[in-house]
Order: C-alpha cells, then sequence, then structure tokens
C-alpha cells in the first residue's frame, strides 16, 4: 500500500486480514459480523453500516477518514435489496439469506446487477465486480467447467411508453452471459408483453413486475401486472403479432391470473451444456 | 448513434426514402408517424431503409403495415435491407406477403 494513493476499504480489509493471517471467516467473527456480509465487503458488493465504522478502522489501525477516504458510502444499495426482495415476494418466490457458497455467488451477481440497473453502480464498475466475483468463485469452487452462474433480476417498471425499452435491456443485461439469439428473442417478446400493458393502460402509474430467470436449461422471463389479464389468448386479431411471435420464438409460454393479478411467463430453452456457445 | 428522444430515429434520405435508426417500439410509433406525414408520396410509393434498425417488435411491425395500408394505391412499401434478426422478424409474421409490402434484400 504505498502513500499517497487512495485505497479502497475492501483492499484494506484483504490486506489487514492477510496481513494477521486470517480467515474470511475468523475476521468476520473478529468483527462481529456474519460471514456473508464480511464477504461482501470485501468483493465491494456491499458496504459496513456506521454503527460498524468504530471498530473496523480500530481493526484496520487507520482513521475512519482514512478508511473512509475511497468510498461512497450508499445507504441505498440496501433499499434496493428490499425492492429485490419485495419484487420477488409478489410473484411468489424467497428472498432468502443464503448460507450455502454457491448461493452467495449468486446473490453477489445478482446484487451488483440489481445496483447497476438501478444506477447505484456504473456500467464499468459493475463489469469490474463481476468479473471480480466470477475469478474468486473459480478459484474458490474449483470447478473449471463453470461457464456462468444462474441469474435472476427482478425489476419494478412503470407503465409506460420507456417501459418496453427498460424490460429489453433488463433482459440483456441479464443474458449478458448466455446465446445471443435467446436473448433476442426475449427482448422481442418481453418488449410485446410490456407494451399491452403499457398501451392498454387507464390506470396512471400502474406498474408492471418483470422477472428475468436464467439457468443452464432455459431462460425464464415473468411479467406481472395487477388488473385483468392481457389480451393474448381470446381472438386472435389478424393485426396482432404478438400471439404469432410467442408462440415461433418461446418454447412455451402461458398467461395465468395470480393474486396480485395477471402473470405472463415465457420460456425459451437453451443450448445444452457441453455444446459450447455457438456465437457471441 | 446520435442520442435521441425515444428509441428510434427517422432521416429523410430522399423525397421516397426514410432510414430508420435505432430501435422501433411503442416509444417510436408517433415518430415514425410523424415523419412519414412529411413525405408527399405520388404514385412512386415509399421505401423504408432497415439497414441501422436493431430492434422491431409488434409496435413497428403495426405501424408499418398501417403505413403501407395507407398508401392506399399510390405504390408500394418497399422495406429495403433489414438485419438478419430483423429479416427473420417480418419473415416470421408474414409480411412479405402482406398486400402492398415488399421486402428487398440488398447483398
Amino acid at each position: 500500500m504505498s502513500n499517497g494513493q487512495v485505497v479502497s476499504l475492501a483492499q484494506r480489509l484483504k490486506a489487514r486480514r492477510e496481513e494477521l493471517g486470517l480467515s474470511q471467516a475468523q475476521a468476520a467473527r473478529e468483527l462481529d459480523v456474519a460471514r456473508t456480509a464480511y464477504r461482501l465487503w470485501e468483493l465491494e458488493a456491499a458496504k459496513p453500516q456506521p454503527d460498524r465504522w468504530r471498530l473496523i478502522s480500530r481493526w484496520l489501525g487507520v482513521s475512519i477518514t482514512t478508511m473512509l477516504l475511497a468510498e461512497e458510502l450508499d445507504e441505498e444499495l440496501p433499499e434496493g435489496a428490499d425492492l429485490v426482495s419485495e419484487a420477488f415476494e409478489r410473484v411468489g418466490r424467497e428472498w432468502d439469506d443464503p448460507t450455502d457458497p454457491a448461493d452467495f455467488f449468486l446473490r453477489a451477481h445478482n446484487l451488483i446487477r440489481e445496483g447497476s440497473e438501478k444506477g447505484f453502480l456504473s456500467t464499468e464498475h459493475a463489469q469490474e465486480l463481476l468479473s471480480t466475483v466470477s475469478r474468486i468463485e473459480q478459484e474458490q469452487g474449483g470447478s473449471d467447467s463453470v461457464e456462468w452462474e444462474p441469474t435472476k433480476l427482478a425489476k419494478e417498471l412503470r407503465a409506460n411508453a420507456q417501459a418496453p425499452k427498460a424490460a429489453r435491456d433488463a433482459v440483456g443485461f441479464a443474458g449478458s452471459d448466455i446465446s445471443a439469439d435467446a436473448v433476442q428473442s426475449a427482448q422481442l417478446l418481453v418488449s410485446d408483453l410490456v407494451t399491452n400493458i403499457a398501451h392498454g393502460n387507464s390506470v396512471n402509474n400502474r406498474t408492471i413486475g418483470l422477472l428475468v430467470d436464467i439457468d443452464r436449461a432455459r431462460l425464464r422471463v415473468e411479467v406481472t401486472t395487477a388488473g385483468e389479464p392481457l389480451a393474448l389468448s381470446g381472438p386472435q386479431d389478424p393485426g396482432e403479432y404478438g400471439p404469432t411471435l410467442l408462440e415461433r420464438l418461446s418454447s412455451r409460454w402461458e398467461t395465468t391470473r395470480v393474486a396480485a393479478g395477471t402473470l405472463t411467463w415465457f420460456e425459451i430453452d437453451l443450448p445444452q451444456p457441453g455444446a459450447k456457445p455457438e456465437r457471441r | 448513434m446520435k442520442e435521441v428522444p425515444g428509441t428510434l430515429e427517422v432521416i429523410r434520405v430522399d423525397a421516397q426514402t426514410l432510414r430508420l435508426v435505432g430501435e422501433f417500439d411503442l416509444a417510436a410509433v408517433g415518430v415514425f408517424e410523424g415523419a412519414v406525414e412529411q413525405m408527399s408520396v405520388d404514385g412512386g410509393g415509399l421505401t423504408l431503409d432497415l439497414s441501422e434498425l436493431s430492434f422491431l417488435d409488434s409496435s413497428g411491425i403495426k405501424a408499418i403495415v398501417a403505413c403501407a395500408k395507407a398508401l392506399d394505391g399510390r405504390g408500394v412499401l418497399v422495406l429495403v435491407n433489414p438485419s438478419k434478426w430483423v429479416a427473420s422478424v417480418l419473415d416470421i409474421v408474414h409480411l412479405d406477403q402482406h398486400a402492398g409490402i415488399e421486402i428487398r434484400r440488398v447483398p
């Protein structure tokens, strides 16, 4: 650590921990925090709460001011996590605190993506963090066959003319590691679904819940909205291209009533593991 | 690409040709319709250069079909040089078989 250079809290924590010859778990114990939280600090995916600052600064042997010199403490990131959590609940999913290491990395990925989506992190910063997390996962897991991790991205959109573009961007962001064909198809379909809601939007400020869920087998997109079903399953107006595109570009899809209103989902099967990604 | 409000920029190339640049979705329909209205189409129809159109969804398809209908006998609407992806979307909805629309792929 050279003097005069701004050192991030994450770098300080790691350097100090290594200096003391501690594991992350041991360091977490010394700082009286959950191991997950400590790991996120070192990954720069989360920041310590202010009530921890004094203890951490003592442990690092620097003043609080010095410790936080390079930090832009973002009070809103936890709120971002709450928003995701709510969005998951709306579609009947759990956002639980992972104890499994694999979940930890998944969660770290999602946190970073969410931070970027909400504008708390710049795209460049997010990419940097994602590659750091991936590298650490590779090193820890030693499973070199891992090309990408399952991804879930939840987002709430306001039903207006900009919603289709926002939905496409979310799909593009979550799908940055998978087949470009699948992402293109999903972007078209999500754009149409969101358009149907935004266009038939009689109530101002209606919101659209979007969930992008990617695992090894398929890309799944869920669109939820309060109110009546989207006019997709009814008699098909020859001028309506949405249903034709859904049939042709998705592997399967459905519109159902749920407690929150209407859920429309579609899935696109992905090239199976073992098969190399065909192109970039 | 120039930043424009919305997702699509419509450039007038000549008296009969418009170039669509960007993404054609709900937010772009008004921009497209406005640009088409400015064209005084005689019997020669209208050409849309799609070479720089990166995205097209049902809103855009509907607007294109409406534009072809509005020509109403004053020639056909020619869609020129769509990207591979946009061309495949046009194929799925059989736009090439639509009355008054012709798709031309420039090699």
